[in-house]
């Protein structure tokens, strides 16, 4: 089943393996990065950090819209992904979900805050919209026990 | 209240502070704290056992990327305060410095979200200039608003408890209430133990748990012994069933990515070919160690751990960087975003000198490979250390010494103090000069062991974790079942009596998992809290539980 869809800049670390895996009983990650599926030391530092039990796999959105239904039959799926773009690219080349969980984008010049961990810049707020467009959730949570909050009221608050 | 103590108490819950920010010295832990907190006022056996309460209550609240819990350190200096200065029992001292961590959860995320940004961004401006002093000082400068965020509501309480119309008005507190508080105090550590367990979260270990429970319920085992016993079947689950044990369980398809780390080993070939004109030495090292003492101090919800990173590294490129240009250069690129596990950093500190070193020797690496191996690094190896440090080691060692100090004995946050350190000090120093001296290797060769040490890990964790279920969970439910009359005597049996002939201690361990599926399902841990403590006050106000 495909479990939790997130969006995070820095892809493994400890809120995914200490909280979501455990909360969603992931089976499976699958990192989407066109950038990360060509880094070899990347690909071997993820794999050190995802947990025993757990399957990592590193694709990118080709091969994401081509795999993941059929990964999410056999896992407890988790994908992954470091930019809202990738994401939009996912959903133009035919992928499907419900809501994705908005959990890390950090600052870069020019980029703006909108909530604590979300830094976003005009082409991300672009992405975003885009993507709400095609009825998806977009929320903004760091961990599972967080309160929930959609990424449009974000924007809305900071445009008023 | 004399002026020495409340200066005392400023210096104390000020150290407590900028434990918190920094989560180097573990100061800011409930126990220490709480500790410190006795310490000043002059009663440290009330401050002691007030800080094991709250410690156990607060096992699970860590810091897990930009993610921050309620204040620990606001819990425990609260409680500390309100048990020797407001005279309350330590039920209602908890109830109180609870609502007051969670407040102080929201403190922390506007001083690090605006005064620390602001300071940081003046930081900018020294690197910009090349001026290390500067960075330097902006770095400790953080440590001002960190000290004053937990040092000045703790005395603003301690001057309201200490005012005589607000003792009698806690004193007016309905006994009920204060009671009953006292009786979820004494239950209120499920919470903390529900959120261990939902960390460690390997099923088929599980049984470990139970053996823990068992021996502690069915014998006078210590917590030394309890440690011991984990330790052993640690052992015995390491030596004969993963030493050797390479099926790589549920992980065939890795093979599909496991083959291509040639190119990983490449570069690290290059890298560790280039090592013949080294510049670095163990004098530059230890600078850096000495640097990382204060790590975390200048952390901000802009780039985190930026600033930390770039004032640790300060001595490595002060010693490459000659020319006022190359040094800014450098000092400008590792005050990007940078976040990761406050233990396991050395680990990127230490490869990174490796590159700044080789760059600096004119080699065929640039700004943005630097970057990109921080980049690279900075999430799995918070992966690896949030549950490891966080989630296993410092709840351990917290737990045991919470467990000694329950009856005010100070061995309890000194042993805690003192190991969680040693920890602490091996990861600063070995790992900056291993992965120095390894490089990218390095990582390679925990990749394979790592799985296998968590899992041992585990076994422990769940040993200690199902003893400390039974020794400090406390529950009594003294209700009449019915009586007897035997030998002109009359018995009365009470439901604790029956349970206690089922299976002594069964209360703490059906609530410890009430809690842990509560946490599955999303609740959050203070709302368990909340509806522990409101359990305590009916539970009390019926005469149902004691």
């Amino acid at each position: 089943m495909l479990k939790v869809v997130r969006l995070d800049e820095r892809l493994v670390h400890g809120q995914i393996v200490n909280n979501w895996c455990s909360s969603e009983g992931i089976t499976e990650i699958m990192v989407v990065d066109k950038n990360v599926v060509r880094d070899e030391i990347r690909k071997t530092f993820i794999e050190m950090a995802v947990p025993e039990g757990i399957n990592i796999l590193f694709c990118d959105v080709d091969e994401a819209v081509e795999i993941y239904e059929e990964e999410s039959e056999y896992e407890e799926l988790m994908i992954l992904f470091s930019n809202p773009f990738e994401i939009l690219e996912f959903l133009e080349k035919g992928g499907h979900f419900e809501k994705v969980n908005i959990g890390g984008l950090p600052y870069k010049d020019g980029k703006r805050r909108i909530s604590t961990a979300i830094y976003v810049s005009e082409s991300e707020i672009e992405a975003f919209k885009k993507i709400a467009e095609k009825n998806i959730v977009l929320d903004v949570r760091m961990l599972p026990t967080d309160k929930s909050i959609n990424v449009l009221t974000l924007l809305q608050l900071k445009e008023e | 209240m004399t002026i020495t103590k409340f200066i005392l108490l400023f210096v104390v819950t000020s150290i407590s502070g900028i434990g918190a920010a920094t989560e180097e010295y573990q100061t800011h832990r409930p126990l220490i704290a709480s500790t410190l907190v006795g310490l000043a006022l002059g009663d440290i056996k009330s401050g002691v056992m007030a800080g094991a309460s709250m410690e156990l209550v607060a096992l699970g609240w860590m810091t897990i990327g930009a993610s921050v819990p309620p204040d620990p350190a606001l819990a425990g200096t609260i409680a500390a305060i309100l048990t020797i200065i407001g005279k309350q029992n330590i039920g209602i001292s908890i109830s109180i410095a609870i609502p007051v961590a969670v407040a102080g959860q929201i403190l922390q995320i506007v001083q690090k979200s605006t005064i620390d940004v602001i300071i940081m961004h003046w930081a900018d401006k020294f690197a910009e200039r090349g001026n290390t002093a500067g960075i330097t000082a902006m770095h400790f400068l953080t440590g001002i608003p960190s000290a004053l965020r937990v040092a000045v509501p703790s005395l603003m309480v301690a001057y309201f408890a200490n005012v005589s119309y607000v003792q009698i008005m806690l004193n007016k507190i309905p006994k009920p209430i204060t009671s009953g508080l006292q009786v979820a105090s004494g239950f209120l550590v499920v919470v903390g133990y529900a959120m261990i367990m939902q960390l460690l979260n390997i099923k088929e270990l599980l049984p470990f748990f139970f053996i823990g429970f068992l021996a502690t319920t069915f014998s006078n085992i210590t917590l030394v012994g309890l440690a011991i016993l984990g330790g052993s079947l640690a052992a015995i689950y390491y030596f004969y069933f993963i030493k050797d044990d390479n099926r790589s369980t549920g992980r065939s398809r890795r093979a599909k990515t496991a083959d291509l780390n040639s190119d990983a080993v490449n570069v690290e070939n290059e890298l560790n070919e280039k090592k013949e004109s080294i510049k670095l030495n163990r004098k530059d090292f230890m600078k850096v160690f000495w640097r990382m003492q204060f790590y975390q101090l200048s952390w901000n919800y802009e780039r985190m751990q930026n600033l930390c990173y770039c004032y640790s590294l300060i001595p490595v490129l002060k010693k490459l960087y000659k020319t006022k240009e190359d040094l800014s250069k450098a000092l400008k690129r590792h005050m990007e975003y940078f976040n990761t596990h406050q233990f396991t950093v050395p680990v990127v500190l230490g490869v990174n000198a490796a590159m700044e070193e080789a760059m600096a020797n004119d080699e065929k690496i640039d700004n943005e490979m630097i970057t990109g191996i921080k980049v690279a690094l900075m999430g799995p190896l918070a992966g690896l250390g949030d549950p490891v440090f966080w989630g296993i080691l410092r709840p351990m060692t917290a737990a045991i010494g919470a467990g000694i100090a329950l009856g005010g004995n100070i061995a309890g946050p000194i042993i805690f103090f003192v190991i969680i350190n040693i920890i602490r000090l091996i990861m600063r120093y070995y790992g900056l000069i291993i992965s120095y001296n390894q490089g990218v290797n390095m990582m390679t060769s925990i990749k394979d062991i790592m799985p296998k040490i968590m899992k041992t890990v585990t076994v422990l964790a769940y040993t200690v974790m199902g003893g400390l279920v039974a020794k400090w969970t406390v529950i009594n439910v003294p209700i009449r079942l019915y009586s007897y009359k035997s030998n002109g005597k009359l018995i009365t049996v009470t439901v604790q009596q029956q349970l206690d002939a089922i299976m002594p201690n069964i209360l703490p361990l059906c609530f410890t998992f009430l809690i842990y599926y509560l946490l599955r399902k999303k609740v959050p841990p203070v709302l368990c809290i909340i509806g522990l403590m409101i359990l305590g006050i009916i539970g009390y106000s019926f005469g149902i539980i004691k």
